[in-house]
């Protein structure tokens, strides 16, 4: 989007602040500044050349979780969420990254020697998750918070394991988008997205070179590491043939659909799922249990899926879907957000469990992987009284009982791996 | 201007979080959503405490600084906007309900509490406070109170002055007053609490509200009625109050309403009627049943082409959908639109359309009416081309005629939204200049160095 692009866009917001009622930044601080009436206000104020705006845009811009929720309620059709990532690329200018990277080093650096060393060690954490993962958007650098849950990287990321099997389905053909945060921190979240498509008929193809989507860096204004990710996804895509591309991140089949050529193709596994393979779990009777099911906002909001999770949760015999007509909540975590305001993120993620605990739940499941760190984060650290799962799994574990099954619902966040940094 | 002394001061009193003269909270505050071009206040506060509000006011005084209070910057008329620079006052953090007496069904609340959040606190223990700008998910009740907001509850419950009882406020001068009772009744000493009520933030800042509340009624029925013509609509409504039916909403949306509504939401419309309106019944189940029986039978004997009732609440929803969806629509159906609110005795609504359709002709504008039939508020949109000098000269020159018609019908130039900056160049025509006069007499009273929310109400400079 270029400046000028982006100065008519902004011009379509008439101020009517109806976004207010619905931010939940705003919600939190009750300044204008967080609403995205008011970093409409910021950008066309400085597009404009007022001065003194332009050094400060990406703090001013950082206050917000790109939930889209503004977007959904705005009359004039208006876009904010979507323009503020293309003001954080703006303001930060071509390879923002460097500059994020260098600005977050500094932020560490001023917190003295205890912190400089972890900053150092950085590697030893992150060495498994090559540089141009999203992962480096997503995990805050050691020494950051020192109460934040993290999931430790896993011995092998899933697509050093995956050994791929002679496909006997004779449906579609899927390829598997796996993921960062998956590969890397979760393969048994993979794996079981993996058995899911092949149980529901799918011939499956897992394109080994794949890499991250690009959502992190484009949420961080780094446009240009996104492009270059996204065409590096599209070069390896298209080396094979394929009918859909599966994710199982609402956030990874989000950036995805942003792909020019690959638009229509990519589906949530869910939608996937109910919708093409027409899959119906044939579970046995498995332990009682209650589920919430969590929306991320990038699956209900920018892609209108949330029946089919919960279609699929409901049809697995012992399982009880609870609180399934709630309204989404954002958990809080947004991407960058969590990494800029981890305070707030936490606070909002308490308001999230909030609404969710009242339908006294055993298990909060969801469909990305940056609402799944943060239930991990948030339940670990407030003891909210239930667990959380990616739907892959609880789908797997429960519809594919009889072949072995790595992962156990009732794990505690806590029992996790984890790498606690202190 | 601001002079650095003055500034330091005021920092002393809120600390830097909550003082600031950073540009981005110049720009922020500078804007509301009357939609009008920026203005750039010199600081932004945001107290949490009326003495924190007192102590700002004082300093203003001394170093003659305007003050604008602001809530959510949602109002339509250029309540909240800082024409001549000055410290805008965000009151959001006074979002506190200190509490909620259903046995006097009463509540005591900050003023910066968002309208809905309120209500559904009440609601949640079985009470009503009826007031619903159309705003009211994110608009502040001390930003109600202030703007003296209406909405479509009003044929039968009144406006926000309607329920508030009491109030505290920092006048200009800098004291913290108190007004009002927390009783049903009083009649002690002048009626200062609805003197504060609409008077646009021009006399003081409210700092804490006394708001009366009814119990939540237990039911309520929701019908559409479709007219091929606007007078078919408008004998419904007489007919109505003839028939002593009080409905608790009577909307009524004319045929532009409907085309634009439809264009935007394509809720596939009754594109060839004239007319709709959307009424609500409310109070027990065997009442509200029964007084949309004799609405739907009243339509039917006005020629109503069609009577919906809703038989769930998402019917109901889906109804107001195509209400609520009138404001957005239009700004959608032209770059620019005067948005006023005029009211007329409801028995003349008939007459009023016909008067607006001829001033459209005369100007050359499309004019698109919508509102509140039940009370005579008729939300009058004149349409034109915002980067047309020309267009909107005659607009305006739409607007002063509208005034003038509504005025010749016994009505008044606003019902709900206020004067603000965007009519005060009008109020002369309705306000006799004596009554003016003493109308800034008050204001001197509560005001004396006229530091609060100056450029407002009041015609001039």
């Amino acid at each position: 989007m270029t400046s000028n692009d982006l100065k008519s866009a902004l011009e379509q917001c008439v101020r009517c602040g109806r976004c207010l009622s619905v931010c939940p930044v705003y919600g939190l601080t009750g300044w204008e500044g967080s609403a995205p009436r008011g970093k409409v206000a910021l950008m066309r104020a400085d597009l404009h050349g007022e001065s003194g705006l332009a050094d400060r845009m990406k703090d001013l811009l950082s206050h917000c979780v790109g939930c889209g929720a503004c977007a959904e309620i705005c009359a004039s059709g208006v876009k904010t969420d979507e323009l503020i990532q293309a003001g954080r690329s703006l303001a930060l200018g071509e390879g923002g990254l460097a500059r994020l990277q260098g600005m977050l080093g500094r932020d560490l650096l001023s917190r003295g020697p205890v912190a400089r060393r972890l900053w150092q060690n950085r590697d030893v954490f992150l060495r498994r998750v090559p540089p141009d993962s999203g992962l480096n958007f997503r995990l805050p650098l050691p020494g950051f918070d020192p109460e934040r849950w993290l999931p430790g990287p896993a011995e092998r990321s899933f697509l050093e394991t995956w050994e791929p099997a002679p496909s006997t389905g004779d449906g579609p053909t899927v390829a598997l988008f796996v993921g960062c945060v998956a590969n890397y921190l979760r393969p048994e979240s993979a794996r079981a997205a993996a058995r899911l498509l092949q149980a529901a008929g799918a011939r499956i193809v897992v394109p080994l070179d794949q890499v991250c989507c690009g959502k992190p860096a484009a949420g961080a204004g780094d446009l240009r590491t996104a492009r270059y990710l996204a065409q590096k996804n599209m070069a390896v895509l298209n080396a094979t043939a394929f009918d859909y591309v599966a994710a199982f991140c609402a956030t990874c089949s989000h950036q995805l659909q942003t792909y020019p050529d690959l638009a229509g193709r990519v589906r949530d596994l869910s939608d996937l799922l109910v919708n093409v393979l027409k899959w119906k779990p044939a579970a046995p009777p498995g332990r009682p249990l209650r589920v919430f099911y969590h929306d991320p906002c990038h699956l209900r909001r920018k892609q209108g899926v949330y029946r089919e999770p919960r279609d699929l949760i409901e049809s697995l015999p012992g399982v009880e879907l609870v609180g399934a007509d709630q309204a989404p909540v954002c958990c809080g975590y947004g991407g960058v957000f969590n990494l800029w305001h981890y305070d707030m993120s936490r606070r909002l993620f308490e308001r999230r469990a909030e609404t969710i605990l009242p339908h006294q739940p055993d298990l909060a499941v969801t469909s990305c992987s940056g609402c799944w760190l943060q239930f991990q984060d948030g339940i670990h650290r407030t003891g909210a009284p239930f667990q959380a799962q990616p739907l892959v799994e609880l789908l797997a574990e429960r519809a594919l009982a009889g072949i072995a099954c790595e992962t156990s619902a009732g794990r505690k966040a806590s029992d996790a791996p984890t790498s606690q940094i202190s | 201007m601001i002079v650095p002394e003055a500034r330091k001061k005021m920092e002393a009193v809120l600390g830097p979080d909550y003082f600031s003269t950073r540009p981005e909270d110049l720009v922020l505050y500078g804007t509301d959503a009357s939609n009008q071009p920026d203005f750039r206040p010199d600081a932004v506060a945001r107290p949490a405490t009326p003495e924190e509000v007192a102590a700002l006011i004082r300093l203003a005084n001394e170093y003659r600084i305007p003050v604008i209070p602001r809530g959510a910057g949602s109002g339509l008329t250029g309540g909240a906007l800082p024409v001549r620079g000055g410290l805008v006052c965000v009151m959001t953090r006074f979002n506190r309900i200190f509490e909620i007496d259903a046995d006097n069904l009463i509540a005591v609340v900050g003023p910066g509490l968002v309208t809905a959040d309120f209500q559904a606190a009440v609601e949640a223990v079985g009470l009503f406070y009826p007031p619903d700008p159309a705003s009211r998910d994110f608009s502040t009740l001390g930003g109600n109170a202030a703007e003296n907001a209406g909405g479509t509850r009003a044929v039968k419950y009144g406006v926000t002055r309607d329920y508030i009882l009491g109030l505290q406020a920092v006048l200009g001068t800098g004291e913290i007053i108190e007004t009002g009772v927390r009783t049903a009744k009083g009649v002690v000493g002048y009626d200062l609490t609805r003197l504060l009520v609409g008077s646009e933030g021009t006399l003081g800042v409210i700092t804490r509200l006394i708001l009366r509340l009814l119990p939540l009624p237990e039911s309520k029925e929701t019908l559409t009625a479709w007219f091929d013509d606007l007078s078919d609509a408008a004998r419904t409504v007489a007919a109505l109050t003839a028939a002593r039916v009080v409905p608790a909403t009577l909307e009524f949306m004319d045929r532009a309403s409907i085309a634009c509504v439809d264009d935007y939401l394509h809720l596939g419309l009754d594109r060839a009627a004239g007319a709709m309106l959307l009424v609500e019944t409310d109070g027990p189940p065997a009442q509200a049943r029964a007084e949309a029986d004799t609405v739907a039978r009243l339509c039917l004997e006005n020629n109503a082409r069609t009577v919906k009732r809703a038989d769930a609440p998402e019917e109901a929803e889906a109804m107001w959908r195509a209400r609520r969806a009138i404001s957005p629509a239009l700004f959608r159906a032209a770059s620019g639109k005067m948005n006023e609110d005029i009211v007329v005795p409801r028995s003349r609504i008939p007459e009023m359309m016909v008067r607006l359709d001829d001033i459209g002709r005369k100007h050359g504008l499309q004019i698109i009416s919508f509102g509140h039939a039940g009370d005579g508020n008729i939300h009058v949109d004149v349409m034109y081309e915002r980067q047309d000098p020309e267009q909107t000269r005659r607009a305006r020159a739409a607007v002063r005629d509208v005034f003038a018609a509504t005025l010749e019908l016994g009505g008044t130039i606003s019902g709900e939204h206020g004067i603000g900056t965007t009519k005060r160049e009008f109020i002369d025509m309705e306000i006799r200049p004596e009554v003016l006069s003493l109308m800034r007499r008050v204001k001197t009273a509560f005001d004396p160095a006229g530091i609060m929310n100056p450029g407002k109400i009041f015609p001039g400079p």
